[in-house]
């Protein structure tokens, strides 16, 4: 566990970035950046905020404080270098976000974004793919789903030897029928929320055999982006 | 479909298209974040070379597609279809109107054109990123059979020096008090937050910052929690007030409201793409 006198500020770059970090004998085990931006508050005042960015922590490092002390040291040179104010993006699913929060910062404005599927086959498969890529459990099973996404056409897919293909009409057999959003589909195949989760949520309306269910659910979980990533 | 819909014609950026595109990104997102300037040589600057916040107009042209009548520019998509973050999607970056009638069709037909593109790309979802108050966008995409989500990316923020930061932004305070209706108003306000305070003179409807006055006409205690959300623009006076995270002190405390909630509106903070990172 480095001392305080260990969490070392890096030099200011040419472009004004600067990096923060704590070192485990002589190694980075935790660090961030920050550096200048212009926003704009009102029609007649830029001010120069410092952006922070490529927040990080060991996996075998994390839940030790370093990083809130790694953050506490860059708030400290922040003022220092004459920010007046910071900002940074982050997702309310990271620990790190209350990390933040205990540190003043506030939440300042929540994206929002549109969705349209425009193939929901090549958008089903792809997803699904991505899935079996990360699960090789899940390949070795085969199986049959009915994938109905809201306001667009249902999807019959079959996975089968780590392969994931689009059926032209429903099976004889089918193991799992599920309906969803497709940004719910979207946080499932790509790192959001587990599959039981989204189930809990009411996201996910499902029919079938358990067994499958449990299977894909696994799939999902194994790879599920860590809330401590930061 | 309207009169307009069938003289209109899309088509892809061109060099020089930055300055109109400019003039309408700015009148367009003016209406939700407050009047922005963003320079023709700025706005073009955000696509000069791809980065993770946004294609190259340089390299791709077709990124950015131009809807027009009569050689008059109605509107503009802006779409990256190399996100980093996901290779089966498209992502429309900017979607901007000019403000009148008819408005709504050619968003319509900008994201219609957006799509056609995305799928010759092979490219099975398109996403529109929307700012969270630009209601125009969402009521064109929702027509357009579009999904919305909120997501749960947040943009976070802390005032780090009280003082500096309202010397930094005294010139956009002298122009809200001056578009105000106590734009007459003299006297001092006195920002009391933490271990943090300053003073605020407003007289000839201008306001200058400096070391906050022993006796001011106006005191307002913050906690230091709700000061960035004042200061930032997320939430106004009124509102931390019910929420009982500032106290006012004043003769006049409906005046000085009034005051302090021209001085600090609910305006979000406006980040161009091309300062981040």
């Amino acid at each position: 566990m480095p001392s305080e006198n260990e969490i070392t500020l890096g030099p200011k770059r040419s472009d004004g970035w600067r990096k923060v970090s704590a070192e485990v004998s002589g190694k980075d085990v935790s660090h961030l950046y920050y550096g200048p931006a212009k926003v704009r508050v009102g029609r007649h005042a830029a001010v120069t905020m410092a952006c922070i960015g490529g927040v990080g922590t060991d996996k075998q490092h994390r839940r030790k404080g370093l990083a809130r002390r790694v953050f506490a040291q860059a708030v400290a040179a922040m003022q220092g270098d004459g920010y007046t104010v910071a900002g940074l993006f982050t997702s309310r699913r990271l620990v790190a976000h209350r990390l933040y929060r205990r540190s003043g910062f506030v939440d300042v404005s929540s994206g929002r974004v549109a969705y349209k599927v425009l193939d929901p086959a090549a958008f089903a498969r792809r997803g699904l793919s991505f899935l079996v890529q990360q699960s090789p459990e899940l390949g070795r099973r085969r199986l049959t789903l009915r994938l109905c996404f809201e306001r667009s056409r249902t999807v019959y897919l079959k996975i089968e030897g780590n392969d994931v293909s689009v059926l032209s009409r429903a099976p004889r057999r089918l193991d799992l029928s599920l309906t969803m959003s497709p940004t719910t589909f979207l946080e499932l195949s790509a790192s959001g929320i587990g599959l039981s989760q989204a189930v809990g949520a009411k996201l996910v309306q499902w029919s079938g055999d358990a067994g499958a269910f449990d299977t894909l659910a696994k799939a999902i979980a194994a790879f599920q982006r860590p809330v401590d990533e930061e | 479909m309207s009169p307009r819909r069938k003289e209109m014609t899309i088509r892809s950026f061109r060099e020089g298209d930055e300055q109109v595109l400019a003039h309408l990104f700015n009148a367009y997102v003016s209406d939700f974040v407050g009047p922005i300037r963003l320079t023709p040589r700025a706005w073009r600057a955000q696509f000069r070379r791809r980065s993770w916040t946004g294609p190259s107009l340089t390299d791709d042209s077709d990124c950015c597609r131009i809807a027009e009548a009569e050689g008059r520019v109605l509107g503009y998509a802006l779409t990256d279809y190399k996100p980093f973050w996901r290779e089966d999607t498209a992502v429309v970056q900017e979607l901007c109107a000019v403000d009148e009638s008819g408005a709504e069709d050619v968003m319509q037909a900008l994201l219609a054109d957006a799509e056609q593109r995305a799928l010759a790309r092979e490219k099975s979802c398109l996403i529109l990123t929307l700012s969270p108050e630009d209601g125009r966008s969402s009521g064109a995409a929702a027509s357009s059979g579009y999904e919305e989500h909120r997501e749960h990316e947040v943009f976070m923020a802390l005032v780090l020096d009280l003082s500096g930061f309202l010397e930094e932004i005294a010139p956009t305070l002298s122009a809200r008090l001056a578009e105000s209706l106590l734009r007459e108003w003299r006297g001092s306000v006195k920002i009391l937050s933490g271990d943090q305070s300053f003073g605020l003179l407003c007289a000839d409807g201008s306001v200058t910052v400096g070391p906050a006055l022993d006796e001011p006409d106006v005191t307002l205690a913050v906690r230091p929690e709700a000061l960035s959300l004042l200061l930032l623009g997320r939430e106004t006076i009124g509102e931390l007030y019910v929420q009982d995270a500032v106290s006012l002190t004043a003769a006049d405390a409906a005046e000085a409201l009034s005051l302090l909630d021209a001085l600090f509106p609910r305006l979000p903070l406006f980040l161009p793409r091309a300062q981040w990172w």
